[in-house]
């Protein structure tokens, strides 16, 4: 069977910087430009291209890169991501509607807020083992939405509407009609995540992540400090999450708690594995494609989501590992264990 | 925070609280039995449960043919329809949780893929379940009949008892039972415990190992249709989202106990059960999953592996 | 086995591809006029939104005029009206659109809807901040919840002497909204109060606060299924507490669920169900469309009758049509419709209901 990822891989390594280079900024623009690029062969009839793009297309791509970092990077199952992405809307839904803080101010807070509320769930949870781990985020993650319906404060269960734009910028209008600035700016959120993430995968965090990943108890045996490095991962995916729901809440304008269901959580669960768990290009990959097939096949309107559920059946049995999996070699140390 | 409320009504709540958990410890044996062999989260049992609910409702309108504006049934008639109500809801929701483990494991499993390969898979079946059942039923709930008049048969200490909830609570107590002789007495039941405890070894020691796997799916079916009746008896309806409420609480009982632990299921449903009950007095009902799920973590910080600890084979007599 | 599982995986592939690329109708209107529907056509919100459009498809169907119905399904959720609202105007045949059913996905799609000049009559959005995000295209043809809350607590106390009132809220937009205003106007009758998320199916501690709380009247502001189980309940329990709700429980659906239990609620709507409008007419929509109508059918009837009837008088655009429903009034089924300069309904009342002999009876309006 062609492995997509190592033919990729392979293409990669022998190519020469030039090759490289051109590759990676022609995909690039073309990220940028897909707004322009609204023709029948990919756009989404019954809901707005570009406005797709932003949500769930792009919003996902990001949160399933946050959420790789804790579940394809460091192997810890998190059924509870939606949390940190409340958190962020949240923060942006209050902030924005009851002080003159702008978008920019409020994003900072929002992912300090979701990387404290990561470091108070991990600090216990994350002494957990594997499947116990998955309850208590799952629990997390329903907690937070079941305080947001319940807490006048934050607008229980009617949310909080009339949230602010973010301000111009180069001379772009964030507006609900035009989504396109938003998109741009999610992209480039997301392209910075991406290489960060790149940079400290080749790192003292990354290498400490594999290890827990592959072996925790090893890994604390060779001197890896697992906890810290575990609430860290956290952290970060908390991060990430925070920023995407900052982002979503400033773009939909009112949010309410059933916004940030289960559902959320596991969509963006399905996106991590779907694409490759671990490699973050397979992730984003995809996510556009989930985020993008409901979307694409509104027009079916009553089997929309029988049919992505069949899917989600067909490519994990056809392609267990995800489609762009991580590399062979990889892999094969992960099961030597 | 109602403590006088607690405290005066403390009997007829814990008998209420105890026949709720029967329903969870009933659906809970599922994600147990399965999590002992496979070491997996079968997510898509929540929806074998849905299904058992509804075969329960074609049951006594099809086959027995009980209207839904019909009178009481009384007599001989009433245990009839009682018990093929109970057997096709069985028998439908362990061909389906069998069905589930062709569908979406059996495959991912011989490959040996990740368990979040086959964690995926199995949300998969569950989307496409409910979805479906959401289509064939209009996305409206769907009303199931009153086999017997509801009364109050006893008082003991205080609990107003409910011929309904007493049926329930016996019942499921008998079927925990007979599980439990199963697992433990018979060959394939044994087999399923050499599997949960080492599946490598018992395969060199010869268990055919699709068996285990089919009888252990085959079972969590059966014990989650017989939740589906009782449910449907005792709270007379169904719908098509009625296994994403209830296989949250009953996955949360099946770890509170200790997951791949078959008494530990049982044990967590009932503490489930009456968990939410209680909390749901003393802090409301919005609140009862943010008790239950703190419950949980605390418990979890005390006793890493749930209350009772891991695994089918430490349940061994 | 690989080789085969790869072939199958790229017959996979390129069936995806093929679903992906059927064309998207988006050609400029060829005269076929359409009017569109938005509401909750899929997930666990759908059986309101089939029911509007339904009311919408039957209308259209008696006209005998040549329009199309346009499906716009937003699960009643705003994250996902987000997107879609911008692309309904954009069909420029979409001349009138009925809908949205849900406040919450209005707030969001209101606004594209503005500056498209797309006229709108919601048959159920009935949150009163919704003029704020419509403006001049915004119309609705029920009474807000300034005037359910209220009209459910006067329904309480003309019906039941000395009420002593538990009200239970289902933690959605609309049940906390409705529960705050009967609250409001009660005030001290209120003898206790509970929270009931959706989805909730053990009712036990509730039901012990209510016999606690000694209260005769048991007031529900959520929706249907979860009512019916509810009212169940508390009658096995032997409570003879009478049981009001607003509209979100006006549904037949409720006295076939709850049956004997459901006798003799209390309801109040700005709604009129079919059954009680035009009892003719109903059994004319169950032989129609299949399925008996339910709440708010009869207001998207209404709706979707108004812009008919402005199609009819020439009106072919967005802005004539506008103008007309602005101008003219149209006698529907369960009032007439006349919008003032903030797109509300005048001069009607909310009606009150009775379940008995399970039927819903209306008992007229409630002063």
């Amino acid at each position: 069977m062609i492995n997509l990822r190592d033919a990729g891989a392979t293409w990669w390594e022998n190519a020469s910087k030039l090759k490289r280079r051109s590759l990676v900024v022609s995909l690039v623009v073309f990220i940028y430009a897909l707004p322009f690029l609204n023709n029948p062969l990919i756009n989404t009839p019954g809901s707005m291209f570009e406005s797709v793009l932003f949500y769930p297309i792009g919003m996902f791509v990001l949160l399933s890169l946050g959420l790789n970092i804790v579940v394809g990077k460091s192997g810890l199952l998190d059924l509870g991501f939606v949390a940190f992405f409340a958190i962020g809307a949240y923060t942006m839904g209050v902030l924005g509607t009851r002080t003159n803080l702008n978008f920019w101010e409020i994003l900072p807070i929002a992912m300090g807020l979701a990387m404290l509320s990561g470091v108070l769930l991990g600090a216990p949870a994350l002494r957990l083992r594997g499947d116990y781990l998955a309850i208590v985020t799952l629990g997390f993650g329903e907690i937070v939405r079941i305080v947001a319906v319940n807490e006048e404060f934050i607008g229980g269960a009617r949310g909080i509407a009339g949230i602010p734009t973010p301000p111009d910028l180069f001379g772009m209008k964030f507006e609900i009609l035009n989504p396109k600035p938003y998109y741009w700016l999610l992209v480039t959120m997301t392209l910075l995540v991406y290489w960060a993430v790149r940079r400290m995968a080749v790192r003292r965090p990354g290498r400490a992540w594999d290890a827990i990943r592959q072996d925790d108890d090893v890994a604390q045996l060779m001197g890896v400090p697992t906890f810290k490095y575990k609430v860290w991962a956290f952290v970060l995916g908390a991060a990430v999450g925070g920023a995407g729901g900052c982002l979503y809440a400033s773009q939909i304008l009112s949010i309410v708690p059933d916004q940030f269901s289960l559902n959320v959580s596991i969509l963006v669960l399905a996106c991590v594995v779907f694409g490759g768990i671990g490699n973050p290009f397979g992730v984003m990959v995809g996510a556009a494609i989930l985020a993008y097939l409901p979307e694409r096949i509104r027009f079916l309107t009553q089997p929309r989501q029988l049919v992505f559920g069949i899917v989600l059946v067909l490519i994990m049995n056809l392609r267990p590992d995800g489609l762009l999996p991580r590399k062979k070699r990889e892999k094969f140390e992960s099961e030597m264990k | 925070m109602d403590f006088g409320l607690l405290f005066s009504e403390f009997p007829s709540l814990t008998f209420d609280g105890i026949a709720l958990g029967a329903i969870y410890a009933l659906i809970s044996l599922g994600y147990t039995l399965v999590y002992g062999v496979l070491r997996l989260i079968n997510f898509a049992h929540s929806e074998v449960f849905m299904i058992g609910t509804f075969a329960a409702l074609m049951a006594s309108s099809n086959i027995m043919g009980v209207k839904i504006e019909d009178d009481p049934l009384s007599g001989g008639k009433l245990i009839l329809t009682i018990v093929v109500c109970l057997v096709v809801a069985m028998l439908t929701s362990g061909i389906v949780a069998v069905l589930v483990e062709i569908v979406a494991y059996r495959r991912l499993r011989k490959r040996g893929a990740t368990k979040l390969a086959t964690l995926i898979s199995a949300i998969g079946v569950s989307i496409t379940l409910v979805e479906a059942f959401r289509i064939m039923t209009d996305s409206l709930p769907r009303e199931f009949p009153r086999f017997f008049e509801k009364s109050l048969v006893a008082e003991i200490a205080g609990a107003q008892i409910r011929n309904d909830k007493l049926l329930v609570i016996f019942a499921a107590g008998l079927m925990m039972f007979v599980l439990d002789r199963f697992i433990s007495k018979t060959r394939i039941g044994k087999g399923i415990r050499a599997v949960s405890q080492d599946e490598q070894t018992s395969v060199l020691m010869g268990i055919n190992i699709n068996r285990v796997v089919t009888v252990t799916f085959l079972m969590g079916g059966l014990m989650a249709g017989a939740a589906a009746f009782f449910y449907v008896l005792v709270y007379e309806n169904t719908s098509f989202r009625v296994g994403f409420f209830l296989g949250i609480s009953a996955f949360t009982a099946a770890v509170l106990g200790g997951i791949g632990n078959i008494r530990g299921a049982l044990v967590g449903g009932f503490a489930l059960g009456l968990l939410e009950v209680y909390g749901s007095v003393l802090l409301g009902t919005a609140w009862k999953h943010v008790i239950a799920f703190t419950i949980l973590v605390l418990v979890l910080l005390l006793k890493p592996t749930g209350l009772l600890g891991e695994s089918i084979q430490q349940a061994r007599v | 086995m690989k080789k085969v599982s790869s072939i199958v995986s790229a017959i996979a592939l390129a069936l995806g591809m093929t679903v992906a690329l059927t064309p998207a109708a988006n050609a400029a209107c060829t005269g076929k006029l359409k009017i569109a529907y938005q509401g909750p056509l899929t997930g666990p919100e759908a059986a309101l939104g089939l029911n509007e459009l339904r009311g919408v498809q039957f209308a259209v169907k008696k006209s005998g005029l040549d329009i199309e119905v346009k499906e716009v399904d937003d699960q009643g959720d705003p994250a996902v009206a987000g997107p879609i609202a911008p692309s309904v105007p954009q069909d420029e045949c979409v001349v009138a659109l009925v809908g949205p059913a849900y406040s919450g996905a209005s707030r969001v799609s209101l606004p594209v809807y503005l500056s498209a000049g797309l006229p709108i009559i919601t048959p159920s959005a009935t949150n009163p901040t919704l003029f704020d995000f419509g403006g001049k295209i915004f119309h609705r043809a029920v009474l807000t919840d300034d005037y359910q809350g209220p009209a459910l607590a006067r329904l309480i106390t003309s019906k039941v002497k000395n009420a002593k009132v538990f009200l239970i809220n289902d933690a959605t937009d609309y049940s906390v909204g409705l529960a705050k205003l009967v609250d409001f106007t009660l005030g001290s009758r209120i003898v206790g109060k509970e929270t009931t998320p959706q989805g909730t199916t053990d009712f036990t501690s509730t039901i012990a606060k209510i016999k606690k709380s000694k209260a005769n009247v048991v007031a529900y502001t959520g929706y249907f299924s979860q009512a019916a189980v509810l009212v169940k309940q508390l009658r096995d329990s032997g409570s003879k507490a009478v049981f009001a709700a607003g509209d979100g429980v006006l549904d037949q659906q409720f006295v076939k669920l709850a049956r004997k239990a459901a006798e003799g609620a209390l309801l109040t709507a700005p709604a009129v169900p079919l059954e009680a409008a035009n009892a003719k007419l109903a059994k004319e929509f169950k032989k129609v469309m299949g399925v008996d109508a339910g709440v708010y059918t009869t207001e998207s009837y209404d709706a979707a009758n108004f812009f008919i009837a402005a199609i009819k008088k020439g009106n072919k655009d967005r802005a004539s049509i506008l103008n007309y429903i602005k101008k003219n009034s149209h006698k529907g089924l369960s009032k007439t419709l006349k919008f003032d300069e903030k797109g509300e309904v005048a001069g009607v009342d909310v009606n009150g209901f009775v379940i008995k002999g399970g039927k819903i009876v209306l008992t007229g309006a409630i002063k």
